[in-house]
């Protein structure tokens, strides 16, 4: 398939999907198959992400979202985009603890509910049970060692919602861990660290 | 008394509250009232009626405890070299340290993730309106499928793009009580008399059983007269005295 026939009808199908599409999707749909026409797929994708970027001039932009890729409208355009339609439901809608259990969830997958509890120090199934409802998390096995817990992991919902393209888009937990200084005054507070006399 | 608010639906649990009282308000432990925290917190949860809240509860006293014990070893001397226990005071400590840190991660990444949830919120997939106009994906796509999630996505899609079942081999049998009396009646109008078995014997059983409903009906209004020589045999339907109109 020429180059600007393929980009023409990729577009056409990210346009119609309305959800992220694999590249495994497209060549299906395209009859492709084979490493020589998946790299041409990548590369028409590449070149309509350079045409459509993400919160760049135009109304909607291309991004990778999920394990696929997506047409979507440009986030500068919320205001307008909102006197019309609904915006999918955003996270401040999810209670502090939800959020909690979801990034704990999400950084430690698969998880039992007992090991959540164990780093939050308190119950979490009624925050656990928000997410299993609003499809943020799911149950994905079953622990070999723990008894046979429920395993839970995060959904491409998950992804789609919070604008990631696959888990390894979540930022590093490691960045997230107290300051040095931080953890010093934390240890001298609760009167660990002595004290010159 | 230091005013408590414990919102039980935002509640974060003990790691939660030591965290702001200890750092973000900036008090040293020996300063933090902890009896009144104690009594506060059992208040708030009497005043709210609630019952059932145990794990919650006893992690929180756990928690105290802890702290409280933490708290007399600054103020009391140091015990006696050689003195163990199964797991030291600073080893209680140690570990509820451990803990914190690991909890202050996730609480941290929590709220980046409520950033990035929010920056992405801004932005509209167009609505999978041709979303049921998508073919199914063939069978030997969804078979073999070892991915928990996989097979469940596709099962959401089957669910989700149900269409009501082809009825369309099913013949439609057209049968109703009133149309049988109707044919009775048109019947009796032309012939005064007939057999039922020579006018209904090749009918489908549903057609034959309506048709004796039908017989029966006008029975009672006086219309018809039957007569049957045996068990199952022939039934002989002559007009009766009323309802001469149809």
């Amino acid at each position: 398939m020429e180059a600007g026939v393929l980009r023409q009808n990729i577009e056409a199908l990210l346009f119609a999907a309305g959800e992220p599409l694999p590249v495994e999707t497209l060549l299906a749909a395209l009859s492709l198959s084979g490493p020589l026409e998946r790299a041409a797929v990548e590369a028409a994708l590449e070149s309509l992400a350079l045409e459509f970027p993400a919160g760049g001039e135009r109304g909607i932009e291309l991004v990778r979202l999920a394990g696929g890729w997506a047409f979507r409208t440009n986030p500068l355009c919320r205001t307008a985009v909102s006197a019309l339609f609904e915006l999918p439901e955003d996270s401040s809608r999810l209670s502090a603890a939800a959020m909690e259990c979801l990034s704990i969830v999400a950084y430690l997958q698969p998880v039992t509910r007992p090991q959540i509890a164990e780093v939050r120090g308190v119950n979490s199934d009624s925050p656990m049970r928000t997410l299993v409802d609003r499809e943020l998390i799911t149950e994905v096995g079953r622990s070999q060692s723990g008894g046979g817990a429920v395993l839970y992991g995060t959904t491409p919902r998950f992804e789609a919602i919070f604008g990631l393209a696959g888990l390894e888009d979540l930022p590093p937990l490691e960045g997230f861990a107290l300051g040095e200084e931080q953890k010093d005054e934390l240890r001298r507070r609760l009167g660990l660290l002595a004290t010159p006399d | 008394m230091r005013p408590l608010e414990l919102d039980l639906d935002v509640y974060q649990g003990p790691f939660d509250l030591l965290l702001s009282l200890v750092l973000k308000e900036e008090i040293d432990l020996l300063e933090v009232p902890l009896f009144e925290v104690i009594a506060a917190y059992l208040d708030e949860m009497e005043d709210a009626g609630v019952v059932g809240y145990w794990d919650e509860m006893t992690e929180f006293l756990l928690l105290m405890s802890l702290l409280l014990e933490v708290k007399s070893r600054l103020l009391l001397p140091k015990p006696p070299a050689g003195f163990e226990e199964e797991l030291t005071p600073e080893e209680a400590r140690d570990q509820l340290l451990a803990r914190l840190f690991e909890y202050s991660k996730f609480k941290a990444a929590a709220l980046g993730l409520r950033e990035m949830g929010e920056t992405n919120a801004g932005c509209l997939m167009r609505a999978p309106a041709s979303q049921k106009r998508r073919r199914v994906a063939p069978l030997e796509d969804i078979v073999g499928t070892e991915d928990a999630m996989s097979l469940r996505e596709k099962l959401a899609y089957l669910v989700e793009n149900r269409r009501p079942p082809d009825t369309s081999h099913l013949a439609l049998i057209k049968v109703e009580l009133q149309r049988q009396i109707r044919i009775v009646r048109g019947m009796l109008a032309r012939h005064r008399r007939f057999s039922f078995n020579r006018v209904f014997g090749s009918e489908p059983p549903l057609v034959q059983a309506l048709s004796v409903f039908a017989l029966l009906d006008l029975l009672s209004r006086g219309e018809v007269r039957v007569a049957q020589r045996e068990l199952f045999g022939d039934i002989v339907v002559t007009a009766g005295d009323v309802g001469k109109t149809a």
